[in-house]
Order: C-alpha cells, then sequence, then structure tokens
C-alpha cells in the first residue's frame, strides 16, 4: 500500500485512484461531478508549459486543473 | 398544441451540431466547452408544430453556475414534453451523469449517442440496446456531422415515449432516505436528492422542523458510509454508471489516437510555448498586416474612394459617375448582397464555404499585383473567372445534399431574408435570388447617374458625416473577416482550449483566466472582436472583468494617437513603449482592482476544464461563424455608427441658432459650432490634467465615434484657429502633399491628415508590425517628402505640429513657427507631460461607439456597459491626473492643492491594490 499524497504531487505519468476529495462548495462539487470521485483512476498526463494548471485523464477523458485544485484530491 | 423538446447535454457534446441538422438552422458550433451561451429555439424541419431548444451545455444540475441553473429551471418549471439528451459516445461515463440527473426530473429522456462514428474509430463499440436498458430510456447512435442516425432519432421526437425513465439507483442505505422524503413531502426524486444534498434552492420555503427532518437524515447517511454528502452523491451516481459501463462497452480497446500525438507536441513543456507564439504571431500577422491589410486597403483605397465616392458624388451632386466606377459599385454590391444566399446554398450542395472567397480573388489580385507581366494576369484572372464559373454553375445545377437526405427529402420554400445565413438554399431560391439582387444592384448603380443636385447641407451630412464615420469603421471589415476567419479555424479543431491551458498561469496571477488571452491578443487588432470573443469564457465573473479590461489594450485605431504624441513630444520609441505599458499595466492593474471588489468576489473561481480532443476544422462551419461576426460588426457599423456620425457632424456644423456653417468649406468656422460650445463646458473638467482647453475636449469627444478621429479633429480645429494662418497654411500644404503622395501611389501620410484621410493613415501604420516604427512614421515622411515634392523647407513642414505644440503649451499668441520649436526646447518638460497626459486619457478612456455596442451585446445588460465604460474613463482621468499632477511636481517642484489631490487619490488606488479580497459570498 503506498503513502497518500494528493494529485498535485504526483508525478507525470503516474496512475492513482482518488481518495477523497477536499475542499467545499462550487469547487468541490465541480471537480465532484467532473467524476473525481472516490475510487477513480487518475492518470496525469502532463503538465503546462509554465508549470501550472496540470493534465490528467479521469474516466477516459482530458481535463485540466490547477495545481490549487489538485492539492484539494487525496489520493491513495 | 405545439410540442417542445428540450436538447441537454454536456458543454462540447455536439448538441448545437445537432441542434442545427435537426432544425436546419447554423448556430455557432465550437469545439470549445460552453460555445452556447443563451439559450435558442427553432422548429423541427417539416414539422412546424414541433419546437427545438437548445440548452447550455452543462455538466451536471448542482446549482453553481449560471448555465446550470437555467438549465435547472426550466426544466423544472416549464417542464418540455421530451428531453433529449445528447451523449458524448467518446465520453461516456462523464456525460451519463447528467443524464441520471436529467432522469430524476420524471420528463421523458431520449438519449442521443453523438459522435458514434468517432468512438468507433476509437475502437469502441457500444452497445445501444444494452445502454438502453439500463436507462430504462430508448437511446439512439447519431452522428451530426455525418448525419447517421437522424431518421430514428426524429422518429422517436415524433412519437415520443410518454413515460419517465427509470432513475439509477443509489446504494440502499441512500435510497432509503430519498423515499422517506419523498414519500413526507410527495415530490419528484430529483427534488429529494437536492434536499438531501442541502442545496439552497431545493430547501426554500420549507419550515425550519422540516429542515431539521433532512438535516438529520443526512447526517444519519454521512455517518454511515463515512463520508459527506455530495460525495456519496455523485461517487453513488458514478457507480451506477460504472456497474453497466463493462457491458455496454464491450471489450473494445481504446487505441491511442491521433490527438493525442498531436497534443504531446501541441502542448509540450518546450516546443508549444514556441509553436504557440508563432501561431498567434500568425495569426496576428496574417489579419492585421499582410492579407487583412491587402483588403482593408483595398477597402480604403478604392472601395471607399473612387468606387462609392464617385457613385455618391454622381447621386446626390452633379456630376454623374464614371462608367467603370458604377459596374465596379454594382459587381461589388451584387456580390455583397449574394453572399450569404450563396453560402447557404454551397452548404446544400455539400461544399467547402471557403469556395466563396473565389469571388473577392479577382478584386484584390487587381488591386495587389497591376504591374504583374500582361500574360501571367491574364492567365491568373482566367483561371479565377473559370473557377467562379464553375462555383456559379454548380450552384445553379447541382441538386442539394440536403434534398436527397436520409431522413427524406425536404421541400423548401423561397425564404423572404436572403441576407439570413442560416439554412440552407435549394436551387430555385437560388436562382431567385441571384436575379433579383443583381437587378437591385444595377438599379442602385444606376441612381449614380441621377445627379439630384442636393443642398449643399444634405451633401456634407452623406459624405463629411455619414461615409466618413461608416467608411471609416467598415474599412476594418476585411481585417476582421480574417481574424474571425482565423480564430473560428482555432476554436473548431480544438487548439483555443490549449491556449487557455498553456496561458492559465500568467492570467490567474492577476485575476483572470487563461481564457482572457484570446480577447486581449484580438483587441491588440481591433477592441470590437475583442470584445465579442469574451464570449468562449464560460465564467461569467471572469467572462466580464475580461470585457472591463480588453479595450485598454491599445488597438489600430488607437496608433495614430500615438503616432501624433510621439511627433509632439519628439521621442517616438518613449511613446509608443509608454503607451503600450499603460495599456498593458491597465490590464494587470484593473484585473487585481476589481478583483477585489464585491462585484468580482466569489474570488477564486476554478478552472477546471475538459481538453477536447482534436479534429478536423470544417470549413462552412467555420466560414459561417467568423461571417456571423463580421455580420454582427457590420449592423453595428449600419446603427449605432450610423447614428452617432450623424450626430457629431451636425453637432459640428451647426451653431446653436441651427445656422449652417459648412465646416467642409470654412474650417475655422468649426469654432461657433455646437460641439466647439459643449467643448467649452467640458473643458474645466480637464484642466486638472494639464489640457483645459476646448479643443481637445472636442477632440475626445469626436474620438468616442473612432479613435482615429482625434487626429482628424485636431487637424480641422487647429487650421481654424484664427490668426495663425502661417501654420494653417502650412498644414494645407502638408496635406496636399499627402494627397498627392497618395495619388501617385505612395501610402499616405498619417498624423497630418484631416479627418477622413486618418483611416488611410491608419492602415498604412498597420502595416508596420513595429510600434517603434509605427511611431516614427509621420515625422519620417513629413521630414522626407516634403522637401522633395513640394520644394519646403523641413521647418515648415514640421508647422502643424509645431502649432499642435504652441497650443500645448499654452501659447496662443501668433507667433513662428521657429519660434514655437524654440519655445518648446526651453519648455519641453511641461509640453511632453500634457501631451502624455492627453494621450493616456484617450488611450484608456471609454472606447469608441463600436466597441461600446459590442460591450452592451455581450454584457446582456445595461447597468454593466455602464459601469464598464464608467470604470474606464474614471480609470483614465486618474491615471492622466497622476501622470500630469506627479510630472509638473517633479519638473518644477510646485506641490499644490493639484499634487495633493493626485497624492490622495494614488493612495486611494494604492489601498484598493493592497486590500484583502471582499468576502466570498458565493463560497459556501
Amino acid at each position: 500500500m503506498q503513502a497518500e499524497k494528493t494529485l498535485r504531487e504526483m508525478a507525470t505519468g503516474e496512475s492513482r485512484r482518488v481518495q477523497k476529495v477536499a475542499g467545499r462548495g462550487a469547487l468541490r462539487q465541480r471537480l465532484l461531478d467532473m467524476g473525481l470521485t472516490k475510487g477513480a483512476r487518475v492518470t496525469v498526463r502532463k503538465v503546462a508549459p509554465l508549470g501550472d494548471p496540470i493534465e490528467v485523464t479521469v474516466r477516459s477523458y482530458e481535463l485540466s486543473l490547477r495545481k490549487a485544485e489538485a492539492a484539494c484530491i487525496i489520493m491513495a | 398544441m405545439k410540442r417542445r423538446i428540450a436538447l441537454a447535454g454536456n458543454p462540447n457534446s455536439g448538441k448545437t451540431s445537432l441542434f442545427n441538422e435537426l432544425t436546419g438552422a447554423n448556430q455557432y458550433v465550437g469545439n470549445w466547452p460552453g460555445v452556447t451561451v443563451e439559450r435558442k429555439t427553432g422548429h423541427l424541419k417539416e414539422h412546424e408544430d414541433i419546437e427545438l431548444l437548445d440548452l447550455p451545455g452543462i455538466y451536471s444540475l448542482s446549482p453553481y453556475s449560471p448555465e446550470e441553473v437555467v438549465t435547472r429551471k426550466y426544466l423544472l418549471d416549464e417542464k418540455p414534453d421530451l428531453v433529449v439528451d445528447v451523449v458524448d459516445a467518446t465520453n461516456l461515463e462523464r456525460n451519463l451523469y447528467l443524464t441520471s440527473q436529467l432522469m430524476e426530473t420524471g420528463l421523458p429522456v431520449v438519449v442521443a449517442l453523438n459522435m458514434i462514428d468517432l468512438a468507433e474509430q476509437k475502437g469502441q463499440k457500444i452497445d445501444a440496446q444494452a445502454l438502453s436498458r439500463h436507462l430504462g430510456c430508448p437511446v439512439v447512435k447519431v452522428s451530426a456531422l455525418h448525419h447517421i442516425g437522424l431518421v430514428d432519432l426524429i422518429d422517436l421526437l415524433m412519437e415520443p415515449p410518454t413515460a419517465a425513465p427509470t432513475p439509477l439507483q443509489f446504494s440502499e442505505v441512500v435510497e432509503e432516505a430519498i423515499s422517506a422524503l419523498r414519500i413526507k413531502y410527495s415530490c419528484s426524486r430529483l427534488a429529494a436528492v437536492k434536499m438531501l444534498e442541502n442545496d439552497p434552492r431545493a430547501l426554500e420555503g420549507l419550515e425550519v422542523v422540516d429542515l431539521h427532518f433532512i438535516e438529520e437524515k443526512r447526517l444519519k447517511l454521512e455517518q454511515e458510509l463515512g463520508d459527506d454528502i455530495a460525495s456519496i452523491i455523485a461517487s453513488g451516481r458514478y457507480d451506477a454508471i460504472c456497474s453497466f459501463m463493462a457491458e455496454v462497452r464491450g471489450a473494445g480497446v481504446v487505441q491511442g489516437n491521433f490527438s493525442e500525438k498531436l497534443d504531446r507536441v501541441l502542448t509540450h513543456r518546450v516546443w508549444g510555448l514556441g509553436i504557440f507564439v508563432l501561431v498567434m504571431w500568425a495569426i496576428y500577422s496574417i489579419s492585421i498586416g499582410t492579407v487583412g491589410a491587402w483588403g482593408t486597403d483595398w477597402a480604403n483605397d478604392v472601395l471607399f474612394g473612387p468606387v462609392v465616392g464617385g457613385w455618391l458624388a454622381g447621386f446626390i451632386g452633379t456630376e454623374p459617375a464614371g462608367t467603370e466606377a458604377l459596374t465596379m459599385f454594382a459587381a461589388v454590391l451584387a456580390m455583397c448582397l449574394a453572399f450569404p444566399v450563396t453560402l447557404r446554398r454551397l452548404h446544400d450542395i455539400g461544399l467547402n464555404g471557403s469556395w466563396l472567397y473565389l469571388a473577392i480573388a479577382p478584386f484584390l489580385l487587381e488591386y495587389m499585383c497591376p504591374h504583374l507581366p500582361e500574360i501571367l494576369h491574364s492567365i491568373i484572372m482566367g483561371a479565377l473567372y473559370v473557377a467562379n464559373g464553375f462555383m456559379l454553375l454548380a450552384c445553379l445545377c447541382f441538386h442539394g445534399t440536403a434534398h436527397a437526405n436520409r431522413y427524406g427529402s425536404v421541400p423548401r420554400r423561397v425564404g423572404f431574408r436572403p441576407l439570413k445565413l442560416d439554412g440552407r438554399a435549394g436551387r430555385v431560391e437560388y436562382l431567385l435570388w441571384l436575379v433579383a439582387l443583381s437587378v437591385i444592384s444595377v438599379g442602385v448603380a444606376l441612381l449614380g447617374r441621377v445627379g439630384l443636385d442636393c443642398s449643399v447641407q444634405l451633401s456634407s451630412l452623406v459624405s463629411d458625416g455619414i461615409v466618413a464615420g461608416v467608411g471609416a469603421v467598415l474599412g476594418f471589415l476585411p481585417q476582421m473577416a480574417v481574424l474571425f476567419l482565423l480564430l473560428s479555424l482555432l476554436e473548431d479543431c480544438g487548439y483555443m482550449a490549449r491556449v487557455a491551458f498553456m496561458m492559465d498561469r500568467i492570467f490567474r496571477s492577476i485575476g483572470l483566466s487563461g481564457k482572457s488571452f484570446i480577447p486581449l491578443l484580438v483587441s491588440m487588432g481591433c477592441g470590437v472582436p475583442g470584445v465579442m470573443a469574451t464570449r468562449t469564457i464560460e465564467n461569467e465573473k471572469d467572462r466580464r472583468m475580461t470585457i472591463m479590461l480588453t479595450t485598454f489594450v491599445p488597438c489600430g485605431a488607437k496608433l495614430p494617437i500615438i503616432a501624433l504624441i510621439g511627433a509632439v513630444v519628439g521621442q517616438n520609441a518613449t511613446i509608443a513603449t509608454i503607451a503600450y505599458f499603460a495599456g498593458i499595466a491597465s490590464v494587470i492593474l484593473g484585473g487585481l482592482i476589481l478583483r477585489k471588489t464585491h462585484m468580482f468576489a466569489g474570488g477564486y473561481t476554478p478552472f477546471v476544464m475538459e481538453l477536447p480532443a482534436y479534429h478536423t476544422p470544417r470549413g462552412t462551419n467555420i466560414n459561417l461563424r467568423a461571417m456571423e461576426r463580421c455580420k454582427a460588426f457590420v449592423r453595428k457599423a449600419g446603427t449605432i455608427i450610423f447614428l452617432a456620425s450623424a450626430i457629431i457632424w451636425f453637432a459640428s456644423n451647426y451653431t446653436w441658432n441651427l445656422k449652417f456653417l459648412n465646416t467642409a468649406e470654412d474650417e475655422a468656422a468649426v469654432e461657433q459650432s455646437m460641439l466647439a460650445d459643449v467643448g467649452h463646458q467640458f473643458a474645466p473638467i480637464f484642466s486638472p490634467l494639464g489640457w483645459g482647453d476646448w479643443r481637445p475636449a472636442v477632440a475626445t469627444v469626436t474620438g468616442l465615434v473612432a479613435k482615429e478621429n482625434v487626429v482628424g479633429t485636431f487637424g480641422v480645429l487647429y487650421a481654424g484657429s484664427g490668426e495663425k494662418a502661417e501654420e494653417a497654411s502650412a498644414e494645407a500644404q502638408v496635406s496636399e502633399t499627402a494627397e498627392t503622395n497618395e495619388e501617385e501611389g505612395e501610402l499616405p501620410v498619417s498624423a497630418t491628415l484631416p479627418k477622413c484621410n486618418a483611416m488611410s493613415a491608419l492602415t498604412m501604420l498597420l502595416l508596420q508590425a513595429d510600434p517603434q516604427v509605427r511611431a516614427a512614421v509621420p515625422v519620417e515622411h513629413v521630414d522626407e517628402e516634403v522637401p522633395e515634392s513640394a520644394g519646403e523647407s523641413g521647418e515648415e513642414a514640421q508647422a502643424w505640429y509645431m502649432c499642435a505644440l504652441s497650443w500645448l503649451f499654452g501659447v496662443e499668441e501668433d507667433e513662428e513657427a521657429t519660434g514655437v520649436a524654440a519655445e518648446i526646447q526651453t519648455a519641453g518638460a511641461f509640453t511632453s507631460l500634457s501631451a502624455l497626459s492627453f494621450m493616456l486619457f484617450n488611450l484608456l478612456c471609454a472606447p469608441c461607439f463600436a466597441a461600446c455596442g459590442a460591450i452592451r451585446r455581450e454584457m446582456n445588460s445595461g447597468i454593466w456597459t455602464w459601469f464598464a465604460i464608467g470604470y474606464m474613463c474614471a480609470w483614465a482621468y486618474v491615471v492622466a491626473l497622476l501622470v500630469y499632477q506627479f510630472g509638473t511636481w517633479v519638473s518644477t517642484g510646485i506641490f499644490s492643492t493639484g499634487q495633493m489631490v493626485a497624492c490622495v487619490l494614488a493612495i486611494f488606488i494604492l489601498s484598493l491594490l493592497l486590500r484583502r479580497r471582499a468576502s466570498a459570498v458565493s463560497d459556501k
């Protein structure tokens, strides 16, 4: 069992399952709506040229989100 | 009774494409999430009794985004007879998440699996029957783009299921709580779920006791499942979908596709930015520099010059226009009028709309390459004519593809709106309109021989007021068209979303998002398309803020002002740099300040964005979108600018007693006009900025029609400043020289030209890519050309600038131009300051009417429009004041009231910048 880390800390190419989505309100609801729910597999595809945001694959589509938002997502 | 069918679905799932196919209308379609901003209605082809409604794209029915609220309100309050859920087949899971919510509304639902061909290309075999079984509602495989399955879908729309689908089940505990709530309040399933989710809209109007009851249920659930309610519900939906995903999708392996490979290069950490810069440079140089500039040159030098001008002179004057000009006029008019209907006809016969550009090519070739070798010229022209002939023949002979469509024949009536861009035109309709429009064009052209011999007042109104004003704006059209076309291309193929992805880092730091980049870039060319480009920003606050800030960027029309002030101060490069820096700094500071106000609070806007797959752009689609935007622009020029030009003309040509002044003949007379009087009233407002004379005040006002008018107005007002006969004559000589140059085929001189010529001067300025070169142009031209062609000394040639300068530092006496020059050298700092403050104010204050109109349109609210314009003016005033007052303090050491006010203002702005963010209202 790997130690928990946030989506933000994951390296490019790394793939993990979502443990929990922290944060609250609109942002959290949006993340959940986009399919970042508990158990969903997320792969980090790449980081934007200026280091932020990042692009991930979740539920077989590409999603871009900022690192600050990625920090809300705790991965198993 | 009319049946109402709503199209709902995720952003970028192809709702609008499907809507267009079903209704025969053509709305914007972009490969960019969030293209549909307003909701649009149409009728099902052949079935006028069925109304279709295109709802904005949403990911969920949560209460957070305005689009979601609108959609939910519509579905629940207005209860359409059927909801067509458009699902992107390449992205099933996330799209079905919304489906699961739509099914809970209790309305009948049909699922349209759109882009099925793309999914199958990717190697996904989707079992529609299995999906239908699990969802409990009909599922149709369609592809709006390739006309697959539309017959089946239309059949379903004709005889829709009456029963609501069976919603997906949550886990047992959750279901228990939901049914308890449904029984207690006898409400829909969706309402019960929303109550559980603590949705304020669902809880509205409930008693405290009830709230406690719901709260209790929620807490119980959260405790049992060890998670919070939002997560439980969302996971519940996704789990239910995943439970049958394997069965529906089969074991097909998804191949790594083209889009992914392309993306690896286009958003690469190193090359990505390089490619991005290249793409943006290409767009800018093609639209503003090369192709667009040819078009604009042609419009200004040929179309609005001899052609329209000649026709007009013939119509309202006495001199009948030449046959050549009239033929050209008729041809251009017929072409413009026939453009939309031809586009619809091309769409009908399945040809790319880009073929239309063949029709313009001969005009441009004639203009751009007048010195081609005879043979080459005739070969190219011949080829173009043959191609055009074939296009016309095809339009007249071919049967439409839509006619013999898979869902049967579509009878077409002749429409009465030939300028309509949407839908398709049949053979007969096309032929009829072609003949009618040609007859109209020739008829109108023949008016050029009438020679009405109108009064001086009327012809002055038409030529100096309306044609000068509207023509100046329409001259931009070619550049705008090219720009719109290229942007549509980027939008359609999916690159725009990547631009936002790459640029977000920079823009987030000033409170905007990556999507604000495109409007700001476009605004360097012109603020009108810049404001319109904000439409793709889905977040409302970001959109409003970008609209408010985007016109701070110095646009093409502001270049003559920069050039003029550069010449006045004598520091072209510095002034140009300051102008651009001030524009960019205003955007940045504005972003920082506005983001901290209550209006834009809610502070942090998430940037969770889907990156859609790339696809090959569709010609018709791109052309349509570009043309739709051009049409909006032309409409603006035809209404707002038309009126504004007429009003300004009236104010500058009449006294309060309605005595006609004819300023075209006697430029000095403008001093008695209403405009001058109004200028006198307003002048004191500007005196703290260092230019409290009526002339710059008037110039500022006329700048509202079009910013290049500022220079033109100076030309007029200074030519008429009484005793300065010598300067005036010098100026006249300069402009004569310029006109001679123009006739000789040379590019016109910029700032020295009065009024109408400012437009062509602008075109020349736009050709110079480097701002410093641009700014340096006028002086060089004056220096070099005047001695050659008019034999005047350089000193006299500069008299016009001296004239401006003499005013700028308040010398009203009649002085020799040389004396003025000496005067400037001694008191240079003061001059530079007020000139600088004047320039800053004019660059930053309310944009031209056209841009204000675009702001009104995009803000979709009068209050917001006035707030935006007020903010810009206030900001411009403060910046100009600070520069002038602090500048005076530094250069003269005098510290008085003005400086004190400036200090207070500076502290105020600093406090706005540094204060903490207003509490986030929506962030709960």
